[in-house]
């Protein structure tokens, strides 16, 4: 025993000592404590370069409690996830509002807003009383020979058919006349009766119904006067979809048949109710 | 002559339009008249229908239906290959 001591003690010793010697020293940790056991006196001496591998150098046999502990890991871990997550939820809400931004504005500006007209009643209306309800708008004319009338009667299909589906909602068709000289609330009534019950026709004085026009880009001009005093407008033709908030969304031409329109309709209602989801549910992150 | 040239109230334009019995026959007339000049009629050949068309439906809607017919079958022509730009062939064609 005793001879090996020696040795033994030179071995450690070369162990412990070197580093210090050659400044490796901070590669030693809690080196060269002495036990003493009953087998007698030892060197213990630990070098490490791997620190995970050690417990830190503070800890001692789990008398003193550092900062860091594996609780408190587990809760910084618990509290950055869930403000990571807040804050992916506030972007995705950012982003909502850019897109719906983007989306009117790509190839939707300028077309679309206020009109002051007077409906087939005498009751007076505004662009604004039609909010909250999805609207089918037509710019015609009671005197029309063929178009305004295959026309309005594929709108009258679209509305019972939007009517009947149960994932659209109702459509409020208009009709706005682009001929205020002859088209007077009861010639207008009469007109849009053969069509559809839903239908509102709305007249109004030359600047209003001129304004109305100017709101839809929409072209109009009287052609030349019959012998019996008879004339046919020509204007654009086509059918404007308006959301709820009053915003222009979707516009349908001769070409589209009642099924093409009533599907767009369907898929622009429905991308609507999502984007109003998405709003309520954002409104948190509006909150903070 | 025409019927439906009548106002009914007594404005100072023709106030009174056709309604939809009334446009259905008028395009019903149009309809056997151009049938008949498709069929290779003439004019001539089919002056009735001619004259039945033009009754029932406003001159202003007869002479938007003339028009109309023209580019109808004008339309047709293109398809078939006719070239409008082709100064050869014969400027007086439908």
């Amino acid at each position: 025993m005793a001879s090996v001591l020696p040795r033994v003690n030179l071995l450690l010793a070369r162990k412990c000592l070197l580093p210090h010697l050659r400044g490796n020293a901070h590669r030693l940790q809690g080196c060269c404590r002495t036990h003493s056991g009953n087998e007698g006196v030892f060197l213990r001496c630990c070098t490490t370069q791997t620190p995970s591998s050690q417990p830190p150098r503070k800890q001692t046999a789990g008398k003193t409690r550092g900062p860091i502990t594996w609780k408190s890991l587990a809760a910084t871990g618990a509290l950055g996830s869930v403000l990571l997550g807040f804050m992916l939820y506030i972007k995705k809400e950012k982003e909502l509002a850019l897109a719906r931004e983007r989306k009117r504005m790509l190839g939707k500006a300028n077309i679309g807003g206020r009109f002051d007209l007077v409906d087939h009643n005498g009751t007076p209306r505004k662009s604004e009383d039609f909010h909250g309800q999805w609207v089918l708008l037509y710019f015609g004319f009671t005197h029309c020979p063929d178009v305004c009338p295959d026309e309005l009667e594929k709108m009258a299909v679209v509305v019972d058919a939007l009517d009947k589906m149960d994932s659209a909602k109702p459509a409020q068709p208009l009709f706005i006349t682009v001929d205020p000289h002859r088209d007077s609330k009861e010639a207008i009534k009469t007109y849009l009766k053969e069509f559809h019950p839903k239908f509102i026709g709305l007249t109004g004085t030359d600047e209003q119904i001129s304004a109305a026009c100017r709101a839809y880009r929409v072209y109009y001009s009287a052609g030349p006067r019959d012998d019996d005093d008879d004339y046919i407008v020509d204007h654009t033709i086509i059918t404007y979809l308006i959301n709820p908030d009053g915003d222009f969304i979707d516009y349908y031409g001769q070409n589209k048949t009642a099924e093409q329109m009533v599907a767009s309709i369907a898929v622009n209602m429905k991308k609507f109710e999502e984007m109003q989801r998405g709003l309520a549910g954002g409104l948190l992150g509006k909150l903070l | 002559m025409c019927i439906f040239m009548m106002p009914r109230e007594a404005g100072e334009h023709r106030t009174h339009f056709p309604d939809k019995e009334a446009r259905y026959q008028c395009w019903d007339s149009r309809d056997k008249f151009w049938a008949c000049i498709d069929a290779g009629g003439t004019d001539e050949s089919c002056k009735e229908l001619r004259n039945r068309y033009t009754e029932l439906c406003p001159s202003t809607w007869v002479k938007h239906f003339d028009r109309k017919y023209h580019y109808l079958r004008f339309k047709e022509k293109m398809k078939q290959g006719y070239d409008p730009t082709d100064t050869t062939s014969t400027k007086n064609e439908g």
